[in-house]
């Protein structure tokens, strides 16, 4: 029998066991839903390299893991202050925290956040607004082509959600911490948050998903985040993901935007052994403006992939996609950008580069960007670039006086800088920044790194981007 | 303060730098001139030891070392300073942390204690008067978003802040208009000293009504084919440098 199929059992039998157990009290719809999951997720399989979306990807040592569902069985001791080191100040009285795929009030601060925000625990919102969870939840995730949205979709039961009313401008940033670890008696565990979030008419809101695990804890967290943003609403989102070197990340972001809307998302990618980000866009109305940019930076043994699609499926959206990586050690990252432009999204605006500075001739990226165009009145570009430090800057900082150790790491939080300048919110930013830096710190071993600053209000959106090298 | 003899230098395999002899002493200002493409930047670049040229033959001696022995930092710590026909942007690092970082290590070398935040931003600011230059570029990313004109200042802010025992000024006056010239001749010739030197490249005599020279040398195809003195920089204006040229030529 082969490997994957012997996996699938053993992910299979487990799912037995929280049907009829702790997750036997979900509504039928859910109940539903759940076991498409399922099936998809049987038919579909565990991916082999030979599969076109992991072909850089290998997921055996995580298969190899033997991780058991996080259910109530495993005891798992969470405190605050195991928390705070991941809390965004910013959010300190406007965070949820969600522990191994389960909400927790009592590890959450909700005390700054307008009464008008609703926020709570999914599977409670279930049972009190289940016309609004079957209007929305799992309508997008595509559990038919991603084994592990399918596998995230069997186990749907608990995460976040997140309702912002129509015109409701929230100026706080909210944070949801996603923190996994493995039982305290060392049982690996896997866990399978769902988190929603709805920006009804008009609604602005500042959203941070925070992944987290405790250091050198053995952990699996896969994620399904579906976020829809309504008609002329706003949304700046900044995926987080800084789980510990024994932990595993596969997540989904799946967003949908109605017209005249924004989405400016970040993802910030720092953490675990493997990580896979799908991070994905339907553009479903026409004038909006999708942002996907990030960054991501891999040392040691670390695996980070990013695949991600903007679906232009209206006429004149516009869409930035700026993705960066800084790949050191022995470490590999992946990229895949799609951008698709349907044949009636006419006047579409969209860019997307992927640039990785390779710092160690170890390290590896392997980078696709592809651009599918139906429409014939479009301005698209994308590239990618992987290439080490730009002798010619070393040599100028070095010209200074200053040492090849420092010069490259005044070049390094530069080439970082020149993402996180798109994320909209200052303090935000700088949250971003000093979390770059403390990773070039402590796992790339760089040294005397200068806090990263930006040109003052500068609206970067346009113009920066025609000097990028890009090509159709 | 630095004797160059017969320095060749190749770049991508072909020889630029043919044999260059020159002799700058404490307290000179030097001008070279010539042609595009005649290797004066990469005179400048080998000197300051960019890692794209590679020195074939001849030595150079900064203040009693030989330069090709140390590495760029080390150039720099030991007092030299190019300010860069082309300035290049770092995102991300602002101009006073980038000035701090360089001015410390050189501080350190030389057995000085570094300075901290106060001093230095007291430090920087004089020299910013120097310049002209707005506070606001204190926080600003070097170069980054900076006009032409404001990059070249900021060169020149750079080696006010960073005192070099001898500055090489690459075209510093190209792209600047006739105001900001006389700001950046203005600061050059206020840091002037008896115990520093300059090498003023440039291409248009213009600079040098503003920044004397004691010597100007025509470099023409990787060699200097003329010395004299100021007067050699009004005569080539005058006959442009196709008389030297065709000297360079006969001889
Ligand atoms: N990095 C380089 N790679 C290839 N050729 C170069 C490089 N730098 C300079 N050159 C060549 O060397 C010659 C001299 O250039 P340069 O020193 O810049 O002249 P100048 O500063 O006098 O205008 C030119 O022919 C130029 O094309
Ligand atoms: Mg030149």
């Amino acid at each position: 029998m082969p490997k994957e199929l012997k996996e699938i059992q053993y992910y299979q039998s487990d799912f037995e066991a929280f049907s009829s157990n702790g997750a036997s009290s979900a509504p039928a719809w859910m109940k539903d839903v759940r076991a498409a999951g399922m099936s998809n997720f049987s038919a579909l399989g565990f991916p082999t390299l030979r599969h076109e979306d992991w072909r850089f990807t290998n997921i055996v040592p995580l298969l190899k893991v033997p991780f058991r569902y996080a259910s109530e069985h495993y005891r798992v001791s969470v405190t605050r202050e195991k928390l705070s080191p991941y809390v965004y100040s910013e959010s300190a009285k406007s965070y949820v925290a969600v522990v191994n795929g389960r909400f927790s009030s009592s590890l959450s601060n909700l005390s700054a956040l307008p009464p008008a925000v609703e926020i709570e625990s999914l599977e409670k919102a279930a049972a009190k607004f289940p016309e609004m969870l079957k209007q929305f939840l799992n309508k997008h995730v595509p559990s038919d082509r991603s084994v592990f949205a399918a596998l995230n979709t069997a186990y749907l039961r608990d995460g976040v959600l997140l309702r912002i009313p129509k015109d409701i401008h929230v100026e706080v940033p909210i944070q949801i911490l996603m923190y996994s670890s493995q039982a305290d008696d060392g049982t690996p565990l896997v866990s399978y948050p769902r988190n929603l979030i709805l920006l009804e008419e008009g609604a602005h809101a500042t959203v941070v998903e925070t992944y987290a695990s405790a250091q050198e804890s053995v952990s699996l967290s896969d994620a399904v985040t579906e976020i829809f943003v309504g008609q002329n609403a706003a949304l700046d989102f900044v995926k987080e993901q800084r789980e510990g070197v024994n932990a595993f990340h596969v997540g989904t972001m799946q967003v949908m935007q109605e017209k005249e809307s924004r989405f400016t998302g970040f993802s910030l990618a720092l953490g675990s052994r493997i990580a896979r980000n799908d991070l994905n866009i339907e553009i479903a109305g026409e004038h909006c403006e999708s942002m996907l940019d990030g960054l991501y930076i891999t040392a040691g043994e670390q695996l980070i992939d990013h695949h991600t699609i903007i679906d232009h499926t209206q006429p004149e959206c516009s869409s930035r996609e700026v993705v960066k990586g800084i790949v050191t050690g022995n470490s590999r990252a992946v990229f895949n950008g799609k951008i698709f432009v349907r044949q009636i999204a006419q006047k579409t605006d969209s860019k997307q580069t992927n640039k990785n500075l390779l710092l160690s001739d170890r390290a590896t990226v392997d980078t696709k960007p592809q651009l599918e165009i139906f429409a014939d009145d479009v301005k698209c570009t994308h590239g990618a670039t992987v290439g080490g430090m730009d002798p010619m800057s070393l040599f100028y900082v070095k010209s200074r006086g200053i040492g090849e150790e420092a010069a490259r790491g005044i070049l390094t939080t530069g080439f970082a800088a020149e993402v996180t300048k798109y994320i909209n919110n200052a303090e935000l930013r700088h949250y971003v920044d000093t979390l770059i830096i403390a990773k070039l710190a402590d796992n790339v071993v760089m040294s005397e790194l200068p806090e990263i600053v930006h040109s003052a209000a500068a609206d970067f959106s346009q113009r920066d981007f025609q000097q990028d090298e890009s090509h159709s | 303060m630095i004797e160059i003899k017969n320095l060749h230098a190749n770049v991508a395999g072909k020889e630029i730098l043919k044999g260059i002899d020159l002799s700058v002493h404490a307290g000179e200002v030097h001008a070279i001139m010539g042609p595009n493409g005649s290797g004066k930047s990469t005179l400048a670049q080998v000197l300051a030891g960019h890692p794209a040229y590679e020195v074939t033959e001849g030595e150079v001696i900064f203040d009693g070392k030989n330069l090709f022995d140390l590495d760029p930092e080390e150039r720099a710590q030991e007092g030299l300073f190019l300010a860069f026909q082309y300035p290049v942007e770092i995102p991300g690092v602002s101009n006073s942390y980038f000035l701090k970082a360089g001015l410390n290590e050189i501080r350190k070398h030389r057995g000085l204690e570094p300075l901290d935040a106060m001093q230095f931003l007291k430090l920087l600011k004089e020299k910013m008067k120097l310049v002209e230059m707005d506070s606001s570029f204190i926080n600003r990313p070097v170069n980054e978003g900076f006009s032409g004109g404001e990059k070249k200042r900021n060169e020149i802010l750079q080696m006010a802040v960073l005192e070099p025992k001898l500055a090489i000024l690459d075209e510093t006056d190209s792209g600047l208009d006739i105001d900001a010239l006389k700001i950046v001749a203005d600061g050059v010739t206020k840091l002037k000293r008896p115990d520093n030197a300059a090498i003023v490249v440039t291409h248009y005599q213009r600079l040098l009504n503003y920044i004397v020279p004691d010597f100007v040398h025509v470099l023409v195809n990787g060699r200097i084919v003329k010395s004299g003195t100021k007067e050699l920089a009004l005569e080539l204006e005058a006959s442009g440098y196709d008389s030297v040229k065709d000297a360079a030529a006969v001889a």
